[in-house]
Formats: C-alpha cells, structure tokens, sequence
C-alpha cells in the first residue's frame, strides 16, 4: 500500500507528488498518457496533436461551440501550453472569497506558496531584442490606441533565440528542456526522491474506505487496482469530474458543475509584407490595460501552426486555400474571455464526457467589444484585410469540483478535502469557483503547495 | 483483397477520404491538390487515437462519400459550412460533423508529410512555413533526431 497516490502529472499532481516524497512519503503518480522526454516528443503537428491530448487532439463541447485542448501525457497540460505564469489579482480573490467563504483566498495569505512557486522556477521575459513582427504589431496597435501592455512571463530558461529557436515548435513539447513543464522540475525532482511513476494508467474509479483509498484503473489493457492512504486528485476539471462521477460517493454533490475555460478567439489580419508570425518567440507580450481587464477580457500576442490556423478559418476550396497561402503574411492575436461558469460536466450512457458549455450573453458582450478593440488596432496599422474566427477553444479547463464550505454547494472542503472523504485531496483547476481571467497555471502550483503543506500536516 | 495503402482503412474508405480531401483542398497553381500530395498515406496516424465509436461512423462516412459523385461532396462541404454558425440542437451536429471531418483533411495536409511518390513542393515551404529549435549545445548523446541528425528539431 502506497502512503499517497497522485491521479495527474500536470502542474498540480507534479508538485504535489514531489513534495510529498520529498517529506519521506512512499507515493506513486498515474498518468493516463505516455512519457515522452526533449528527444522523443512528436516532432510534427499533427503527431503531437493525436499524440499527446485526449480525444485525438481535440474534445468539443455537446453543442459543438468550443474545442478543449487538454494534455494527455507525462507532465500534462505543462507540456503543450506557453507557461505563462501571472498572480491572480484582487478581483480574483474577492470574488472567490464571495462564492466560496474560503478565507486563504488572498494576496497575504496566498503570498509564501507564490513566492515559493516562483522561486523553484526560472521565470523570465522576452526581451526586446527578440520581439517577432506579430509582437510588434501588438505593441504597435496599442500603443496607437494608447492602451498599456506589458511583456508576458514565462517559466523558462535558455531558450536560445539567438540561435533561431522557434517555440512554436515546443507547443508539441520542448526539445530543449527550456520550458519549466513539471516533467522537467517537480517529476524530476520527486524521482529522485524516491516516486514512483506509472504512464499509460487510466483510473477509471475509485473507492472511499475508511482507512484508505483504492484506485481502480487499466494499464496497457491490464485492470490495475492501486490502494493507499491518502488520494490526491490532479487530472483537472474534466479528469476529476469524471473520476468522480464514475465513482458515485456517497454524499458528494455538484460534480461537474462551474465548469469554465476561458474561452479564446483568434483575429488574423492581412498584411501585404510578410509578418512570419511563427517565428522566434511568437508570444511575447499582452494587454495590462485595466479597462480590459474590468470589462472581463484580455488580450494576448499569438499565433498557430498550420494545422490550427486552418481550423480556425471558415470556408473550403479556393477561399480556404487563398487565407491559407498568405500564412506567412498573417498577424494574429486573441482574445481570452472570463466566462461565466455555466458549464456543466456529466457523462453519457458508456461513461464517457459530456461537456455542456454554452457561450453565455455576457460572454457575447465581452467578446463582441473586445473585437471591436482589435478592428481599431489593426485598422490602425494598415492591415488589408481581417479574420475573426468564431470557432472558440478552452485551454484553461476550471471547475467541476469547486472549493467551498458548504457541502450542498462545493465538492472540496478548506483543507482541500473531499466533503466527508477526508482521505481524498484537490488543488488544481477543478476546485476553482469560477473563471479568474488570468492564466491559472501559477496560481494552481501555489494552491497545490499549500494542499501538500495540509496533506502533510494530516500525515 | 484490401489493397488500400494504409492499414486502418479499406480500399473504398481510403478512395472515400481522397475524395473528400479533393472536394475540401482541389488544389490550384501554387498548392497541389489533396490527393496529388499523399498525406492521406499517413491517416493511420490519427486514426490510431480515435475512439472506436468515431472510427465505426467515419469508416462508415467514407464508404459512403467513395460511391458519391465529386460534386456531391463539394455540395456537402458548402452546406456544412452554411449551417454551423446557426443556433439550435441541429447546427450542434453540424458543427461536430465539420469539425471531425474539416480537422481529419487539414491535419493530415498541413502536417508537412507527402506520399511516396509526390515529388513537388512541401506543403509548409509553399505557405513559408518552417520553425526549429536549436539543440546544438545539447548533449548529443541524449538528443538523437532522427529526422536531422540531432541539429534541431524540424517541424
């Protein structure tokens, strides 16, 4: 019997598994996908797609309006997603202190777990000098319109874009190591600690005991049943619930509901110089403006490889073939809304996701003036001609376990906590009360150690 | 006897995913059309990854469109297109229809792959697209690309 086992290998379950190993605990991570390491990730787009994200590369929600994108392999969502780190704000806070009465929920609490965070990490800025033509199109319109930005901040090292590298490359995994994924940081700590990792190992339940927790799951085919002391939840909002709701425990309520995922939309605008958008560091900053920030939405220098690019234009034969040809000619960015949390998580008949997800009014508002915002800012550098998708992607996957004091009204407890399964914990996204509208990659590690200083503490 | 070129589909759902891709990408002066360049050579790829419930209804879909004439795909195509921004319970099965069948065509042509025996242009040199890493001060004993001797990473 294991004293911890972590269901997730991503931000939460990485940390959280190193530091429980770290303190003597004989634990064990599950990852549901493959491990692949710098020399072996899929080296194509369309391999790394179908390789390392649930679904094949994609799941959609059951009115066929949003795409997810979540990670399916060793390190989870770290692997594939642009590691910017960002402190949630008093916004935040005061709003999830409203919907949760959970008292941690602030800047001084919150304080020693971020620092902590950061500096475990190498946390670093794109300098100036490195800035692509699509990131300086985004300063230019802003500055334009007289609207503030900043540079983004990512958990990075040695990118080495004086030699060339293109991250765009790295958001099928970085074959340089550079990106601080947890494969690469907790995992690699916690193995020399002692943990135990298991890939390829899909939990499809679990069950609460009084002195402990079993895991019931299938690995290369096999049944695996794995049975320890304390279960630590890390699969995210949609792994979580699911897990969950196979489960069926008793007296645990609204799984699956609050479910949010930022919402983003790309914009591409035609230029009849070559923008080159993929390559060097393709995002470098965003939009800091805090009329953005209050109105619920925020801007980000980005842009896609082939593949998603052509998902994202509407049309077939020669128009799609025409935005298609001027790839190179292309600026884009997007803008990512803080969406209600209306969605709701449940599972079919086979047991399966079903992930209802409506784009709300509010939300249409948001993304419509934030629109509105980007026809301004390339209208003010001259672009030909623009493309706003409305095909919306979910990368920041939240809720469906929501944190809170009320049992009727939240799956975790304070102490991150199943209500009345005090063997089984959470702290990532899935126990979020709703959509902070800043990437959530940071603040999930921050909440993770403090659920490992608790976890501990019980232990 | 299957003599379709890949393994997961037969010689009619392969003929099927060819028309489609031809309806979806005809080609013109600068890009090959989608069945001249092969990339439906490596649909086994994703295929692979997809679950068996979607795999029944798409094999089923291209057997289908192998026996439909050109036009009627391209019909099908244009009306996918017509009707899934609208709203209601339909649209939803439209938009899951020409996700699964728009994301099975790009992928598999802007992935950079080609058949055997294409011998034009790469599909990213003709859209200028071309990204790598630099790996070169790395341990080359850890960092073994197949693809370019360890260098970088070609994508």
């Amino acid at each position: 019997m294991y004293d911890f086992a972590v269901i997730g290998s991503g931000v939460s379950g990485g940390r959280i598994a190193h530091e429980l190993t770290k303190q003597g605990g004989r634990c064990i991570l599950l990852e549901a996908g493959k491990a692949y390491q710098n020399n072996t990730f899929p080296n194509n787009e369309m391999d790394y797609s179908t390789k390392l994200f649930w679904g094949g590369g994609l799941e959609i929600s059951t009115n066929g309006s949003l795409g997810f994108l979540r990670a399916k392999c060793l390190g989870g969502t770290s692997i594939v997603n642009q590691a910017l780190l960002d402190r949630f704000d008093s916004l935040v806070w005061d709003e999830w202190s409203s919907r949760s009465n959970i008292s941690f929920f602030n800047k001084k609490t919150l304080e020693p777990f971020y620092q902590k965070v950061e500096n475990d990490l190498s946390i670093q800025s794109i300098p100036k000098e490195h800035w692509n033509e699509n990131a300086k199109k985004f300063i230019n319109g802003f500055d334009n319109l007289g609207y503030q930005w900043s540079p983004l901040k990512r958990a990075q090292k040695e990118c080495r874009l004086d030699k060339g590298s293109d991250c765009i490359v790295c958001l099928g995994g970085c074959p340089r190591d550079s990106k601080q994924s947890s494969l690469v940081t907790s995992i690699k700590q916690g193995l020399s600690h002692g943990l135990n990792v298991e890939t390829e190992f899909e939990v499809s339940h679990i069950k609460s005991n009084s002195n402990s927790v079993t895991v019931f799951g299938n690995q290369n085919g096999e049944k695996k049943t794995i049975t320890c002391s304390k279960l630590v939840l890390a699969g995210g909002a949609m792994g979580n619930s699911k897990i969950l709701l196979r489960s069926k425990l008793k007296n645990v309520n609204t799984v699956g509901e609050n479910f949010s995922c930022h919402p983003q939309f790309m914009t591409f605008a035609f230029f009849d110089e070559p923008i080159n958008a993929h390559k060097g560091a393709f995002q470098s900053v965003k939009s800091t403006d805090q009329s953005f920030r209050k109105a619920g939405y925020k801007f980000e220098n980005v842009f896609a490889p082939p593949i998603g690019t052509s998902m994202l234009f509407s049309g077939i034969r020669k128009k799609h073939q025409n935005y298609m040809k001027k790839y190179k000619h292309l600026a884009s960015l997007e803008i990512c809304v803080k969406d209600e949390p209306n969605g709701k998580i449940t599972l079919d008949k086979n047991g399966n996701l079903k992930v209802k997800k409506e784009i709300t009014q509010q939300d249409k508002r948001r993304i419509k003036h934030g629109f509105s915002v980007i026809e301004d800012l390339y209208g003010s550098l001259g672009a030909k001609h623009l493309f706003q998708s409305t095909q919306g992607f979910g990368l920041h996957l939240m809720g469906g376990c929501q944190i809170g004091t009320n049992p009727k009204t939240s799956v975790i407890n304070p102490e991150f906590k199943l209500h009345e399964h005090p063997l089984i914990y959470a702290a990532d996204s899935s126990i979020f009360p709703s959509a902070p509208g800043i990437n959530p990659s940071l603040t999930i590690m921050a909440l993770s150690e403090k659920a490992a200083e608790q976890i501990i503490k019980d232990s | 006897m299957n003599t379709s070129p890949v393994k997961i589909l037969n010689q009619k759902q392969y003929q099927g995913l060819q028309k489609l891709g031809d309806s979806f990408i005809p080609g013109d002066l600068e890009l090959p059309r989608f069945s001249k360049l092969g990339c439906a050579e490596h649909v086994d790829t994703p295929l692979e990854e997809m679950s068996s419930n979607d795999l029944k209804d798409l094999k089923l879909l291209l057997t289908v469109l192998s026996f439909l004439p050109n036009i009627i795909i391209v019909l099908f195509l244009y009306s996918l297109e017509l009707f899934y921004r609208l709203p209601g319970p339909l649209s939803g099965q439209i938009r899951f229809i020409r996700m699964g069948i728009k994301g099975l065509v790009v992928s598999l042509y802007y992935s950079g792959k080609s058949g055997k025996s294409y011998q034009g242009k790469g599909i990213h040199e003709i859209i200028g697209y071309s990204a790598s890493v630099y790996t070169g001060d790395l341990d080359q004993s850890n960092h073994n690309f197949d693809h370019n001797h360890g260098k970088s990473s070609q994508f």
